[in-house]
């Protein structure tokens, strides 16, 4: 059975696939996003870009900024989902 | 960037990437030669229709000019409002520290014969001769990003304007004060400041809009154009891409370059940019619009 939270970790890690060269990389909810394959601000705005269009949601500044973790995005995207 | 930048050294810095052979320009930025975003009406508006609209736009509607008036063009780069304005029979003093630049405009002026509308002098604005010289409406599109000395350049075009006259100004800002402090030193945002454009300090809006009201204006007009510059950045992307071998035979490595600044910027609005036009005039009371 396949939560709702694991439902929106897998649509974050598809994007971050779409966006970085994660061939092979396991992503992990503790990984840092800064810290992924090639990853910048501009990939980070890019994937940020892609989930607000998928879910029509505008995520608040100073929550999307603050964001460092995978598990972090997830829980930014379930917060404005939910 | 930090640090003091003095403003001869903004221009010699910014020169770099003006004066590129006109022919790399020449093969993405349309008809009309302007480098700064068109306004798409519809999903289907292509490049040289939204550059028009965008022009018709702010000489109609933001500027209100009419033909034999006289527009200060500051900071004026290949023309496009410099020659528009003229085909509607206004007199234009362009300024720009380019000289490619000035001598493009010239040469269009005469093949469109308007060179006797068209006015165009070389050098940092607030060192060019224009005693005496008053004008009706004056323009910065995408230029004050590349003067540090702003309130200086502001104050003097209030003075070189009629009693009512009117400033149009647009330009790239950072979102807000925090996003600025935090962005103004990342990789991307240099790349784009330094790296391409040799010298460029976007602020907040606030700043702008505090540089025009402590030279005197009064501010009539705020649009935000942010929505249409992603579509700006994607259309001359596209015809970079397509122009590729052209671009890299006349300058090596510059197709890359600004593939990365288009993708740079195309991402950054709305989330640490935005885009906006204001209009100011010189009037103690401004001008209220229906």
């Amino acid at each position: 059975m396949t939560t709702a939270r694991e439902k929106l970790l897998d649509t974050v890690v598809g994007h971050l696939r779409a966006e970085l060269p994660l061939d092979g990389h396991q992503i992990a909810e503790s990984d840092v996003l800064a810290d992924l394959p090639d990853a910048d601000s501009v990939h980070m705005f890019r994937i940020a870009a892609r989930l607000e269009r998928q879910f029509h949601v505008e995520f608040d500044d100073g929550s999307l900024f603050a964001v460092r973790t995978v598990g972090q995005l997830v829980d930014l995207l379930a917060s404005v989902t939910s | 960037m930090n640090g003091i930048v003095e403003p001869d050294s903004a221009v010699t810095a910014t020169n770099d990437h003006y004066e590129l052979p006109v022919e790399v320009f020449e093969s993405f930025l349309g008809r009309r030669m302007k480098y700064s975003c068109g306004l798409y009406d519809t999903p289907a508006t292509t490049l040289d229709e939204a550059q028009e609209a965008k022009l018709q736009w702010v000489l109609d509607r933001n500027l209100r000019m009419t033909p034999g008036q006289r527009l200060l063009d500051v900071g004026c780069g290949w023309g496009s409002l410099a020659l528009y304005a003229a085909e509607r029979g206004c007199h234009v003093v362009g300024i720009t520290p380019s000289r490619p630049q000035r001598e493009y405009i010239l040469r269009q002026a005469r093949e469109s014969g308007v060179d006797h509308l068209v006015d165009v002098r070389l050098g940092r604005f607030t060192t060019v001769d224009l005693d005496g010289e008053d004008f009706d409406a004056a323009s910065m599109i995408g230029s004050i990003v590349h003067m540090p000395d702003r309130e200086d350049v502001l104050a003097l075009t209030r003075r070189r304007l009629k009693t009512g006259g009117r400033l149009y100004l647009s330009e790239s800002c950072f979102r807000n004060r925090r996003i600025f402090d935090e962005y103004r030193t990342s990789p991307g945002f240099r790349f784009v400041s330094e790296d391409v454009f040799g010298f460029g300090e976007m602020v907040p809006l606030a700043e702008l809009i505090a540089a025009a009201e402590n030279a005197g204006f009064s501010i009539v007009r705020l649009a935000d154009l942010t929505a249409h510059y992603p579509r700006t950045l994607e259309d001359w992307a596209e015809r970079v891409r397509n122009a590729r071998t052209r671009i890299d035979a006349v300058r090596p490595g510059a197709t890359a370059r600004l593939l990365r600044y288009f993708e740079i910027g195309a991402t950054a609005f709305g989330y640490t940019t935005k885009h906006y036009a204001f209009v100011a005039e010189k009037s103690r009371m401004g001008r209220w619009e229906r």
